[in-house]
């Protein structure tokens, strides 16, 4: 803040304004999950319970790149204040659902307003600030929505304990209103092409989106990843990735970026792998620490700390230097460390807590060299008024990656945990002890199963550190663009200075 | 070519008034037909229950209240109010047919409540915690220790405690009529136990590792307010459970594998016997899952599925249990004319009578069930004996088909069960005003942000 000017002062308030945006946005995913089975007391008991979560992050990541796309079209404001006021109205009908079935649609509508927000959080700093300057408030809105998706689980776990689950949706719509008023008020309004939007292409976007996010919600749950409805669904999305693909390439001004320079798509590959690979098992982390910590989702919650710690380490440095160096050393560099996480993860996780944190700590040392430093980079090749259809989609396919990962692995854990599974069979004598003998099984079956899911997880760790050095690999040969743009923008603004003097 | 074309069109006609007119014909066999109905009620109030101890024990509880009065020096023993006991239950089975498949639904329901009010004038011990000596019985400790134990100031004692308990399970089974065998049971059981105490003393009784037993005694007000409810519904597949056969005699191995769908437990616990019984939960050597349960059970206030909790929290369903026995099955009527399919382990002990109409039932072979670990062989032939004594082991579940009065007996029974069970239950939400007004406030600012956006330049 010191030395700022006003301009600029104003411009960091606002940035801090969306941030709290994204933060409850984030949140807004997890924070019921832990609770659902036992937080939703006073509502009648329903068979649907299941949905609450889910239906959030299918319009969060259907949306993503429909508000960035927007924000291009009619400039941020206006699309920040629909996405705010959304959110906020989903989350206060959500608080006083009287059915889990109204709760359903509401965090339905709550989801699609976070889906607006968090595209938006990430574009919004390419639009208002030039290459070098990007790197801090990038880093501020990764921060926020680490928070979000990292601690809100323990946040409403927290909140439901201690006073009800009603007033977490009060928590974050307050937070999300005071964000929305920082940056209403100090973000100074920024000029937009009101080019003409291409609605089928935004349909088919947040339609292709929403699918992949409701497959991986739906898989091993509804069913098993081996059948028909999921070969359904593999082939739905594919027939809409080629339309997606073939209609933007026709339309005038497509949601998401085609015909994209190979440094591009790249990165777009990067981090979506890096997404499923990294990212998209935390969830399974925290299973892990969960199960270690007999279910304290506090301490469980805590490791994450590491995670973040680690994480900062690096990428405080690195969304500094990406501009000099480029992203291709910083994501060889997470690349490795990730892999070197993933493998000390599988062989030193179990022994104990601060075999837990290193190996947590590493894991963020990995990520922070990986997801801010794409992101920045990325977002050098892009020019403004395109800033929003090409870091939303970014956005997206993280999120997607994400999604995906979190499939794969609990995919995999699933079919080993019945793979090698014989069964409690009791054999019943006239001697037999019916209850003791339930009893025992039933706590032998769940000792199998929290082995299992741990067993499971750290060989799962072995295939993905496989998979990201692979990735470590690939990134070796991302090209120096945003090397050159940087250079090329910096020839620009000395010609500029040159002339004016 | 006229002619083939007026037998297409004959042919037609018909075809169609066939289609149309089979809504005509009388229902195929596929459809169910009622085949009967069977009840019976059962209950019994303070005064049967006084008799009961009477019969057993020579005295009825005033008279031993009296007698303690009169052997324990020093001390009285008397209740402060008559106690209320009143407990009924009742059982209803409809037996249909389909083609293939005979449907049996069993419902079970009932209630009980005590309310009780003691109290006890004397010089009583010290707190503390006492053992017996050598081989007194825990009434010879407690006697003891009223005697002999240094006196505290405390003069009078009083407990008033009420239970109510109310159960409501349904039972369905389907036997296949080709097979003659079991293709599945389900089981929907539901039950919420309330429980309050007053008292101005805390008494607990166990048993040491070496035999004897042990009693602390303290003095503070205690008040205990404790429900708890159950919402279970549980599954069964049976493969080679054949009940029924064309020989007189027949050995199965059948194999059960249960599911459970549902586990819904609520409570809301504070004080009382509840505190002592979650310490003994807490001490037992359980993995790290039941203890976090128990964590949520015993806050309070939570409204746990057990199953999809632990699915939650592990990402998988806990595996189904699956169980196989070996039996011999045969036939046999009994001196109502009842007709069962006997079950029988290999060394010939009676493990179930299985009918598919009228039935007596024996509710202390369901005691006998019961391991010694969770009720002891002492106690659980005292429970037997009282169940011979009141007639519990022979309820006639008869024919009520035609007998309208024994059919709304059991449906009273069973409707007042039921509205107090679903009392614990939320058929809608109760929204406090405090998010009401929030909710308010909030929409206005959604929609304020709309309109500033609106008439922003």
């Amino acid at each position: 803040m010191m030395g700022m000017n006003r301009q600029e002062l104003n411009r960091a308030i606002g940035m801090w304004g969306i941030a709290l945006c994204v933060f409850a946005a984030a949140a807004g995913w997890v924070f019921i999950r832990f609770g659902q089975a036992w937080s939703l007391t006073d509502l009648p008991i329903s068979t649907h319970i299941g949905y609450v979560v889910p239906i959030y992050v299918v319009l969060e990541v259907a949306l993503m790149p429909i508000g960035a796309k927007m924000a291009d079209i009619h400039g941020f404001k206006p699309i920040f204040a629909i996405g705010a006021s959304v959110y906020i109205l989903g989350s206060m009908l959500s608080m006083i659902s009287p059915t889990v079935e109204h709760m359903i649609v509401f965090r339905f509508i709550q989801g699609a307003g976070a889906g607006i927000i968090i595209g938006l959080g990430f574009s919004v700093v390419g639009r208002f600030y030039d290459n070098e300057k990007r790197g801090k408030p990038n880093e501020l809105m990764t921060i926020a929505f680490a928070f979000g998706s990292l601690f809100g689980t323990a946040i409403g776990f927290f909140l439901t304990d201690n006073y009800d689950w009603r007033i977490g949706f009060l928590c974050f719509g307050i937070i999300t209103a005071v964000g929305f008023f920082m940056t209403w008020f100090f973000l100074e309004p920024e000029e937009h092409d009101d080019r003409k939007p291409d609605v089928l292409n935004m349909v088919l976007t947040a339609l292709l989106f929403g699918i992949v996010a409701l497959y991986t919600q739906s898989v091993n749950i509804e069913f098993p990843i081996f059948s028909w409805k999921s070969l359904l669904f593999i082939g739905t999305i594919a027939v809409l990735v080629v339309l997606v693909i073939v209609q933007s390439k026709r339309s005038e001004n497509p949601t998401i970026p085609v015909g994209i320079p190979m440094f591009e798509k790249k990165l777009m590959f990067l981090m979506f792998m890096f997404s499923l690979c990294g990212l998209g098992l935390i969830q399974y982390f925290f299973k892990l620490y969960l199960t270690y910590y007999e279910f304290d989702i506090y301490k469980a919650s805590s490791m994450f700390i590491f995670m973040l710690a680690g994480a900062a380490v690096t990428s405080l440095a690195g969304c500094r230097l990406v501009f000099k160096t480029g992203v291709r050393p910083w994501v060889v560099l997470g690349g490795i460390i990730v892999t070197i996480a993933l493998i000390l993860t599988h062989f030193i996780a179990d022994d104990g807590v601060p075999q837990f944190a290193a190996s947590v700590f590493v894991f963020g040392i990995g990520l922070g060299c990986i997801v801010t430093e794409i992101l920045c980079s990325f977002q050098t090749v892009v020019r403004k008024e395109d800033m929003g259809s090409h870091t939303g989609a970014l956005m997206a396919i993280r999120m997607a990656g994400i999604l995906v990962g979190n499939a794969i692995v609990g995919s995999y854990i699933e079919e080993n945990m019945h793979m090698d599974y014989q069964g409690n069979v009791i054999h019943l004598t006239p001697d037999t002890e019916i209850i003791s003998e339930i009893g025992a099984a039933v706590i032998n079956d769940l000792a199998y199963v929290v082995e299992k899911l741990n067993e499971s997880f750290v060989t799962v760790l072995l295939f993905m550190a496989v998979v990201t050095a692979f990735l470590a690999i690939v990134s070796y040969t991302v090209e120096k663009d945003d090397v050159k743009a940087l250079e090329g923008a910096s020839e620009e603004e000395d010609g500029e200075i040159t002339e004016e003097s | 070519m006229e002619a083939k074309g007026k037998m297409a069109m004959a042919i037609a006609f018909a075809a169609v008034i066939l289609l149309s007119g089979s809504c005509l014909l009388p229902p195929s066999s596929a459809e169910t037909e009622e085949k009967g109905e069977y009840g019976n009620v059962w209950g019994m109030d303070y005064i049967r229950f006084n008799e009961l101890i009477k019969l057993q024990s020579e005295r009825t509880i005033e008279e031993w209240l009296i007698y303690y009065s009169d052997s324990v020096e020093g001390y009285e023993f008397g209740l402060a109010v008559e106690p209320r006991f009143d407990s009924n239950f009742a059982t209803i089975r409809k037996t249909t047919v389909s083609d293939d498949t005979i449907i049996i639904k069993d419902r079970v329901s009932g209630f009980m409540k005590l309310y009780a009010k003691l109290y006890m004038v004397g010089n009583f011990p010290e707190a503390g915690h006492y053992e017996s000596k050598g081989e007194e019985t825990m009434l010879d400790l407690i006697v003891r220790t009223l005697e002999e134990a240094p006196k505290s100031d405390v003069h009078e004692i009083d407990i008033d405690f009420k239970i109510d308990a109310y159960v409501d399970a349904y039972l369905t089974t389907k036997v296949d009529r080709d097979t003659g065998e079991v293709s599945d049971i389900d089981l929907q059981f539901r039950s919420c136990f309330i429980e309050t105490e007053n008292r101005n003393f805390d008494l607990y009784l166990d048993d040491l590792e070496d035999g004897r037993k042990s009693m602390d005694l303290g003095y503070k007000r205690i008040k205990a307010d404790n429900d708890f409810y159950l919402n279970f519904d549980i599954g069964f597949d049976a493969e080679g459970l054949k009940m029924i056969s064309d020989e007189p005699s027949w050995h199965i191995e059948p194999k059960v594998t249960e599911h459970v769908s549902k586990s819904l437990v609520s409570t809301h616990l504070k004080g009382g016997l509840w505190d002592r019984a979650l310490s003994k939960l807490y001490a037992k050597d359980n993995v790290e899952l039941p203890k976090f349960v128990l964590d949520l059970l015993a806050q309070g206030g939570n409204y746990v599925d057990l199953y999809d909790t632990i699915k939650l929290l592990t990402g998988s369903d806990v595996p189904d249990l699956t169980f196989t026995t070996s039996l011999d099955a045969h036939y046999m009527e009994d001196e109502h004319g009842y007709k069962y399919t006997v079950l029988e382990s290999a060394d010939g002990k009676n493990v179930m009578k299985f009918s598919m109409g009228a039935y007596i039932l024996n509710l202390s072979h369901i005691v006998s069930l019961f391991p010694d670990s969770v009720l002891p062989q002492t106690e659980k032939s005292i429970i037997m004996v009282i169940f011979a004594i009141l007639g519990l082991n022979s309820i006639d579940v008869k024919d009520i088909s035609k007998n309208l009065v024994d059919e709304d007996r059991c449906m009273m029974i069973m409707t007042y069960a039921d509205s107090n069970i679903r009392e614990f239950e939320n058929d809608s939400a109760h929204i406090p005003t405090f998010y009401l007004v929030s909710a308010v406030i909030g929409i206005i600012i959604s929609i304020l942000i709309l309109i500033i956006w609106r008439r922003s330049p």
